[in-house]
């Protein structure tokens, strides 16, 4: 494997890693987070259905499934509800990301070849619609026709 | 692990996500179209954390021959019911395979079809 394409693996990778700070993104990972102590609390209080606990929200059970989907976002007052109907707190804790080492991509060995392969087979499409890291980097241009070695 | 490619692993190393190498051609560039690469890393904080959002990522083990199936569920593409099929091996570790992509579903059903790829996701000697 040559530079340039070392390079173009780990552009790949931060662009991964680039999506994480998404701001829509890191909404639904927090989010996420709720949703997955409404389900645990549903399963603990007799399996409660989504549409037994949209007629207690006093909304639709297709609403429920949208905020599981990520389609729509919970807010402060379903929150307020869910703690009343389940009769518990949401207990907030900030923690310092610097607590937190993030987790990053990467692959393997032998099969760098074959991401390369599909790196540049969808490399339009996988930079158009992936954010750029904000810091400078340079992109060593890889021709659509070049051949690489599996 | 043979046949299969680490992709990430959490930071206390308890939780890792691997592809199968295969199945890679199809499942990496379906990664990468529209919203999936959203749903994929939601999917992976989910199980790097050990939570559970059964719209995102469900257990398929319908019976005994499709053990420990699970599938990651893209909701918000232009199908909005295309799968990636898993496999989850547990060693001290939670180890889960993406086994399998199944694009356009065409219903909640599962079918003979979907029965047959998780059987043989489940079935499929991952070492």
């Amino acid at each position: 494997m040559n530079n340039s394409e070392k390079n173009n693996i780990n552009q790949i990778i931060d662009s991964l890693n680039a999506e994480i700070i998404d701001e829509k993104l890191s909404a639904l990972i927090l989010q996420d987070r709720f949703i997955s102590e409404i389900e645990e609390l549903m399963e603990v209080n007799g399996n409660m259905s989504r549409k037994v606990l949209a007629e207690k929200l006093n909304t639709s059970s297709s609403y429920i499934t949208q905020l599981f989907r990520g389609k729509k976002f919970l807010n402060f007052l379903t929150l307020s509800k869910l703690q009343r109907i389940f009769n518990i707190q949401f207990k907030i804790e900030a923690v310092s990301n610097e607590k937190i080492e993030s987790d990053n991509f990467y692959f393997e060995g032998g099969n760098q070849e074959l991401l390369i392969k599909l790196i540049n087979k969808n490399r339009k499409a996988i930079f158009a619609n992936i954010p750029q890291p904000s810091y400078d980097m340079e992109i060593n241009e890889i021709s659509e026709n070049e051949d690489i070695a599996a | 692990m043979k046949n299969v490619t680490k992709i990430t692993e959490s930071t206390n190393k308890r939780v890792v996500i691997y592809v199968d190498t295969k199945e890679a051609n199809n499942i990496f560039p379906f990664l990468f179209e529209g919203n999936n690469m959203q749903t994929f890393l939601r999917f992976k904080s989910l199980v790097f954390e050990n939570g559970r959002n059964s719209e995102l990522y469900r257990k398929e083990d319908i019976s005994e021959q499709h053990k420990n199936t699970y599938s990651i569920r893209f909701t918000s593409g232009k199908n909005q019911n295309d799968r990636i099929y898993c496999l989850e091996k547990h060693d001290g570790k939670r180890n889960i395979i993406l086994a399998k992509l199944h694009e356009n579903k065409r219903s909640q059903h599962v079918n003979k079809q979907i029965k047959s790829i998780l059987k043989n996701i489940s079935i499929k000697n991952y070492e």
